[in-house]
């Protein structure tokens, strides 16, 4: 114990002595330690944010999209639109699964970028066409005016219920919205609803700037009237599979197995786990690089501390150090170097993080925290062996007479 | 680790002793074989106050190397207490240094970065647990008793050389070793201060019990102790 005392004050003693040094050395680790940490901690925010997401969407929630999305649970293409080709629902697959046992709703979605205006101002927004059964699903929550109901779709009313972030580009006071008149590339729909802010976006879909209208009143907009996906609930969540076992059934009798996905919660939720581990693995490697170039600075500054105290080995030799003790106290300094780096990266990404959760919902967990301390370790004693063996094999007769 | 059956804990019980048979050491340059020490047979006796003395390039540092471990021959054997010093490993050799020699250089040798105390503790650290008294009182008795108590703190650089070199001997001292080898000890001082060193070193023999070796190429200074032993060009004349 005296002993690994003995070795970290030694260590630090010597810090003390070249300061800039120290700081140079150690700052090579700490901006690699940093790039590490924060590129978790972005990944991660996002990732939690994107599962959080889909998390409030509830249990019983499967979601029907084209294409052979989820394969042995890894991910082979992303979700997207009819582009990736399979199967393109329309309203009879709304209808037969309608009909399924196990299901309590059936919403399709449609999304189109339109022009949208009110007397004369014009704003793009995102058109989502969907049945009342998508409120739920979303946590649509309004804040004046009224929902979309079930008569609604069937009547092909031409309403609308507006997110408060479009609500406010359009009228300069979003509260006027409700019962206005606005144009949907060029046709007339009446504003019913203003919905409550969903928070901010996270480079993907800003809830608070969609227009939602009842699916059937935006066929003009989508003349081959098909869905990129169908939002269904089961009855309950334990009937889950039973209800995937079904839309399968009725699914496959028009389209081939590969042509759809029946994906449930927890499969969205493993998709998104596997997209953000194959992200955040680019992301860490891409820090890695950076640990690397600190790591041989450590090296280089090592190589240079045995050079110059060669004449101090030899006389530790003489009074009795063993080639271990000397390996011990070079490979002490250089961990301790790394480790200073490390710790400092975690500070300063701990208040880097502080500051970007104002506009991003990045934080550092623990398991960040044990890779900084961890990695930076293992990178002094990498780096820090090979001059450190350098000093114990050092003969003791020449360090000695060295100048 | 091996228990290493030299060290015992009361190393007075057995009579040290050092031997060294048919020793040579050469170094091979492009063109020459350099002979420094030739066909070297000496013993070295517990208690003993013994004078290496020889012009320079002589062979005597070497000798006092090979003698305190630092080095070994190119041939021959060199036993301590009839065990043969070349069937130790690095390691083991590390710790016979470390508990059985003490070592005095010209150039003092303390590191510059460690405090007067520090220094002399230092060989205690390497040395783990193995003694039974307080490192930093032996430390502090050592500089009381060599008259530089008050310097326990400074670093070696605030002292005369005198002074450092009372330092080097209670390095050397702090372990309690069978040996201390000293290497031109007054090179670096002037006649005082190497007088009192000289007397140092005579005491420890005397009333200690400490086997000295001392390597000089004074007469002067050879002439102290009680046997002295004559190098030229690598031979005992």
């Amino acid at each position: 114990m005296t002993y690994i005392i003995f070795l970290i004050r030694s260590s630090i003693d010597d810090f003390r002595r070249n300061k800039i040094r120290t700081f140079l050395t150690s700052l090579g680790i700490l901006i690699g330690v940093s790039s590490v940490v924060l590129l978790i901690a972005f990944g991660l925010g996002l990732k939690q944010y994107i599962k959080g997401q889909f998390e409030s969407l509830g249990t019983n929630l499967i979601l029907v999209v084209p294409g052979k999305i989820l394969q042995g649970g890894s991910l082979r293409a992303g979700p997207g639109g009819g582009s990736l080709g399979g199967a393109q629902f329309d309203e009879k697959d709304v209808a037969s699964l309608e009909k399924a046992r196990h299901l309590r709703s059936v919403a399709p979605a449609f999304i189109k970028t339109v022009t949208v205006s009110y007397s004369s101002t014009a704003e793009v927004g995102d058109l989502f066409a969907s049945t009342e059964d998508i409120i739920p699903v979303w946590n649509l929550e309004i804040e004046s005016g009224r929902l979309i109901r079930k008569t609604d779709i069937s009547k092909r009313s031409k309403v609308a219920m507006l997110g408060p972030q479009i609500a406010e580009k359009l009228f300069t006071d979003k509260e006027i919205s409700v019962g206005k008149t606005i144009k949907i590339e060029g046709q007339a729909f009446k504003v019913i609803g203003l919905l409550k802010s969903k928070g901010g976006s996270s480079g993907g879909q800003n809830f608070d700037s969609f227009i939602y209208i009842p699916y059937k009143s935006a066929y003009t907009f989508n003349p081959k009237k098909t869905f990129f996906a169908l939002y269904t609930k089961s009855m309950t969540e334990n009937d889950i599979n039973e209800a995937k076992q079904e839309i399968s059934t009725i699914l496959t009798k028009r389209y081939d197995e590969g042509d759809f996905s029946v994906l449930e919660q927890k499969e969205v939720l493993n998709a998104i786990n596997s997209i953000f581990s194959m992200l955040n693995t680019i992301l860490v490697m891409i820090g890695a690089i950076s640990l690397l170039v600190g790591g041989i600075g450590i090296m280089n500054i090592m190589y240079v501390t045995v050079v110059e105290r060669t004449h101090e080995i030899g006389i530790r030799r003489a009074i009795g150090a063993t080639k271990s003790d000397i390996l011990y106290q070079f490979l002490a300094e250089s961990i301790i170097l790394s480790l200073i780096g490390g710790i400092s990266a975690l500070i300063l990404s701990f208040f880097v993080v502080l500051v970007i959760q104002r506009f991003f919902p990045a934080y550092i967990d623990l398991l960040s925290v044990i890779i900084a301390l961890v990695v930076s370790s293992f990178i002094g004693i990498v780096f820090g062996v090979f001059p450190a063996r350098k000093a114990a094999n050092l003969s003791p007769i020449e360090a000695i007479r060295y100048e | 680790m091996k228990t290493l059956k030299l060290l015992p804990d009361l190393p007075m019980v057995i009579p040290f002793m050092i031997r060294l048979q048919h020793i040579f050491k050469e170094y091979e340059t492009e063109d020459e074989k350099l002979i420094v020490l030739n066909d070297i047979n000496l013993e070295i006796k517990k208690g003993e106050f013994t004078s290496i003395i020889g012009p320079s390039g002589s062979g005597k540092s070497t000798l006092m190397h090979l003698l305190g471990m630092l080095d070994r021959p190119s041939r021959g054997k060199i036993s301590i207490n009839d065990k043969d010093v070349s069937k130790f490993d690095d390691n083991e050799i590390s710790k016979m240094r470390n508990r059985f020699v003490g070592f005095v250089f010209q150039q003092f040798n303390l590191i510059p970065k460690l405090s007067v105390i520090e220094n002399i503790s230092l060989p205690a650290i390497y040395g783990r647990t193995n003694v039974a008294y307080d490192p930093k009182n032996k430390a502090k008795e050592l500089l009381k008793r060599f008259g530089i108590l008050d310097k326990a703190n400074a670093l070696p650089n605030k002292l005369s050389g005198g002074q450092q070199q009372r330092v080097a001997i209670a390095r050397a001292l702090i372990m309690n070793p069978n040996l201390i080898l000293a290497d031109e000890p007054t090179g670096n001082l002037d006649t005082k201060n190497g007088n009192t060193i000289l007397d140092l070193l005579g005491e420890l023999n005397k009333k200690d019990k400490i086997t000295v070796v001392l390597v000089t190429h004074e007469a002067d200074v050879a002439k102290r102790t009680k046997r002295q032993i004559k190098i030229v060009d690598g031979r005992i004349i």
